[in-house]
């Protein structure tokens, strides 16, 4: 049964490989650039201080990287894994069949393999090959490195489908695809816990001990065995036998508790989850108690994104980075003995700190969620294209929702630091209506990017933009912070600076000296009308946010009038929505 | 008001070499009720999606009350409303907010709104879910909440693109007598179906679809006599025109050749 599976298999490959668009081939060469540039700089690293290395700093070497690759099989696998075991498509007809759980299993398990583990596998085997040659390394060190490092790989992957097959058994089947994000978040967690291991177990940072030749794992620790075989089998010593053989157990423990578990696990997991949610308590309607809200067609359309967003939770993880700055930084903050006494007090430095840092985060959320906007339409953007709305209803409809939502949690959030920082009430207006106005401009450039890099991919639905997009986006913000902010800073430089100013105006050439004379200037002006210069200020700053915002907002306005394409990633083995590879859809 | 409410006119869609609709010319009247029939591939979904501006024609005009769907889009979009045959709709918003959002885009006053959204439901039966998200409604549920966003608005004209696929019988009557109801009452229905008992017993007039071309376009009573079969059913009709017959007599070859074994 294996074979006929596993032949299917190859011919499902072999025609998918065929009937791939050329576009598909730039970007598979483009991933394979990425990977030779990372192991060639690997490579050389170990070719220039590979024979500096000692045993000692090899071992916490191999240690950390084995648990590293078990952590990014965690965190990279566990969704590929989830789409693999309960959402491909051929589940349907291979359950229907008569065809053992545990082979399909097999098939689902070995398909797995080929993707991350592999790119893990193979960025890893070079340089340890690499190592060895240079150290003229016994013989059996390369058969040993190829088992170990096979091991850790399954290990890690036996984790990312015993995780996945417990999950499975505790997840309310209609909230399967958000739970799975949030499941995803938990082992990001989990991973980043597992790397502070170290740290865990003494006092000194980890790379002053690495480079020290301490040991960073007890030996009981199996990524230590690991090491400990591949440093006895360089020297073709027998002390590699032990070490090695209980890795290898270790790896078929995993494989056999996955195996024990396929039966409870994975099919009565697929049929939960195909299960549709008739469970569900439903709440009983009362239409007449119905409060009904019709408003103006762009408000219509910003509230039903919010709709969308609210009731999502895999829109929320787009905040989860704030989350970890914040409570991470807070937590790291007080642990470090530190208390929030120490640092009430000097407003005029706290203020303009979070002022920055503040900015800084609403630039790298503001257009990334404006630019979602566009691709969250998705499969229903038909409904749009068919309502009589203009482009510049639907553009403006999605820039003012996420333009507020990010900055009405930032604003909570700056409240709360605020008055534990004991800010005053004018520190507190103008900070926040100055983001608010900065930001809109962010958000007018991210909803136009989301226009011509809009993306949908059915197995992640949350990636909704081109790569090469999402640098443009990730780079045009920080510009744009940059020249909006020129007035503001211009306006925040205390004009008691005057005479360093103008010292350093005279003194440097070229365009630090061009700039320096440019604020010497300002700075006359403020001293002489510091009102007048300040509203100039101002109106130049609302003219540059809200300018940019709204000729950006135009722009994308066009763009949905002449028909926006949003990429469809196509799937073949997993529950697609398109059958195509590009929808294109005209508006 | 005008009385050609659709319009089609030199209407035609390719794709490089392949011509999927070609050169179409129909006109269909205020209040009429207008099945658009064809085999799988004949080009159906792309006439519907040309005349409700999903698509754009590679030649000729759509006109909508004399409004070209390309040309001012906005204004021939208010007299329209559409229902695909797979119905992708918000998954996170429930049946009320889609009826909400539809009303607001259409600027349909509060109260009227209201009354026609609760009609409309219970219509459908619907009323029971309409707080519940669409992602936990059944293919036929999403099918009659779409139907109801499409007439909430009370449309000129409404396309309909395979509408009983997926409904109850309950449903699927209530809906034709619902459509012949609002078409006795000056709106205009353009629907394509394969189900041509339905077609038969509701249209005013069929238009038969075959290779992008219209090869049959009538009342039943006219096709029937260009045909010269008074006793014909609109199945015999369509099969023998587009080839089904062939199909049908090798059917009953091979059915023949089973029972002689």
């Amino acid at each position: 049964m294996m074979k006929v599976l596993l032949h299917n298999q190859w011919k499902i490959l072999v025609n998918t490989v065929r009937s791939q668009p050329k576009k598909n081939y730039i970007s598979y060469l483009v991933m394979l650039g990425v990977i030779t540039v990372l192991l060639y700089f690997v490579s050389k690293g170990v070719l220039e201080i590979g024979e500096s290395i000692s045993e000692n700093v090899m071992s916490g070497l191999l240690s950390y990287g084995f648990l590293m690759v078990i952590g990014f099989i965690i965190l990279l696998g566990l969704p590929q894994i989830f789409k693999h075991l309960f959402a491909a498509t051929d589940l349907n007809l291979l359950f229907t069949m008569p065809i053992p759980t545990k082979n399909i299993f097999w098939i689902k398990y070995l398909q797995s393999f080929i993707g991350t583990p592999l790119m893990v596998f193979l960025l890893f085997i070079v340089p340890i090959y690499l190592y060895g040659i240079i150290i003229e390394a016994n013989l059996l060190y390369y058969p040993v490195v190829f088992l170990v490092l096979t091991s850790i790989t399954v290990i890690g992957q036996s984790l990312a489908y015993l995780f996945n097959l417990i999950l499975v058994q505790v997840v309310p089947a209609s909230r399967a695809n958000e739970f799975m994000t949030v499941m995803s978040v938990l082992s990001g967690i989990l991973v980043y816990l597992m790397f502070m291991i170290p740290n865990l177990t003494s006092e000194l940072p980890l790379t002053e001990r690495l480079l020290a030749g301490l040991p960073l794992f007890p030996k009981w620790v199996p990524v230590t065995w690991g090491s400990n075989a591949i440093l006895a089998a360089k020297d073709g010593s027998i002390d590699l036998i032990v070490p090695l053989v209980m890795i290898l157990l270790l790896a078929s423990l995993f494989i056999l508790v996955s195996l024990i578990l396929v039966d409870k696990g994975f099919r009565t997991g697929w049929i939960r989850l195909s299960e549709s949610g008739g469970k569900k308590k439903k709440k009983k309607s009362n239409l007449d108690k119905s409060k009904v809200f019709i408003h103006h067609p762009i408000i219509a359309i910003g509230k039903k994104e919010w709709y969308s967003i609210k009731r999502d939770i895999r829109e929320w993880l787009v905040f989860m980075p704030i989350i970890f700055f914040f409570v991470f930084g807070f937590i790291g903050f007080l642990s470090g003995g530190a208390n929030i006494s120490d640092i009430q007090g000097p407003n005029e430095i706290t203020w303009p700190i979070a002022q920055g840092i503040f900015l800084f985060i609403y630039a790298m959320f503001n257009g990334q969620i404006a630019s979602t906007a566009i691709a969250r339409e998705a499969r229903s953007y038909w409904i749009l294209q068919v309502l009589p709305l203009s482009g510049k209803d639907i553009s403006f409809g999605k820039l003012w929702i996420s333009w507020l939502i990010p900055f009405v949690i930032l604003t909570v959030i700056e409240i709360i630091i605020g008055t534990l920082l004991g800010w005053s009430l004018i520190q507190f207006v103008s900070g926040i209506a100055l983001k608010g106005v900065i930001t809109v401009g962010i958000s007018g450039i991210g909803l136009w990017l989301g226009t011509i890099g809009a993306k949908y991919n059915p197995a992640n639905p949350q990636n909704r933009l081109r790569f090469s997009i999402s640098i443009i986006l990730l780079i045009s913000s920080y510009i744009y912070l940059i020249l909006a902010l020129i007035p503001y800073i211009l306006l925040m430089i205390p004009v008691t600076t005057i005479d360093f100013i103008q010292e350093v105006g005279n003194e440097a050439t070229g365009f630090i000296g061009f700039v320096a004379n440019i604020i010497f200037t300002v700075l006359t002006w403020k001293a002489e009308q510091p009102l007048l210069v300040g509203a100039i200020g101002i109106v130049i700053m609302l003219f540059i946010s809200l300018g940019v915002s709204y000729i950006f907002t135009l722009a994308s306005a066009r763009k949905i009038d002449k028909g926006i394409e949003i990429e469809i990633v196509r799937d073949t083995n997993s529950k697609s929505l398109f059958n195509k590879k590009t929808g294109v859809f005209n508006k | 008001m005008n009385s050609t409410s659709i319009k089609l006119h030199n209407l035609a869609k390719s794709y490089r070499k392949h011509v999927a609709v070609n050169n179409l010319n129909v006109e269909v009247e205020r209040g009429e009720l207008f099945g658009f029939l064809g085999p799988n591939g004949a080009g159906k979904t792309t006439t519907i999606k040309m005349l409700t501006g999903l698509l754009e024609p590679t030649n000729g005009e759509a006109l909508i009350y004399g409004i070209d769907i390309w040309k001012h889009p906005i204004e021939a979009k208010k007299k329209i409303a559409y229902v695909p045959d797979q119905p992708n709709l918000y998954p996170k918003l429930t049946g009320w907010d889609y009826l909400e959002f539809i009303a607001s885009v259409f600027r349909v006053p509060n109260e009227k709104f209201q009354t026609k959204a609760k009609e409309l439901l219970d219509i459908f039966n619907l009323t029971e879910q309409a707080h519940d998200l669409i992602e936990s409604y059944s293919h036929g549920m999403k099918q009659k909440i779409a139907i109801c966003g499409a007439l909430v608005h009370e449309p000129d004209v409404l396309f309909l693109d395979e509408p009983t696929v997926g409904l109850d019988p309950k449903s699927a009557r209530n809906l034709k007598n619902l459509l012949r109801n609002l078409c006795d009452n000056g709106m205009t229905a353009f629907v394509s179906t394969h189900i041509l008992e339905i077609a038969e017993q509701m249209c005013d007039r069929v238009g038969i679809i075959l290779d992008g071309n219209i090869i049959a376009l009538g009342s039943m009573e006219e096709l029937k006599s260009q045909s010269q079969k008074a006793d014909q059913s609109l199945e015999d009709i369509f099969l023998e025109l587009t080839g089904g017959e062939e199909q049908k007599a090798l059917i009953s070859e091979i059915s023949s050749n089973g029972d002689t074994k």
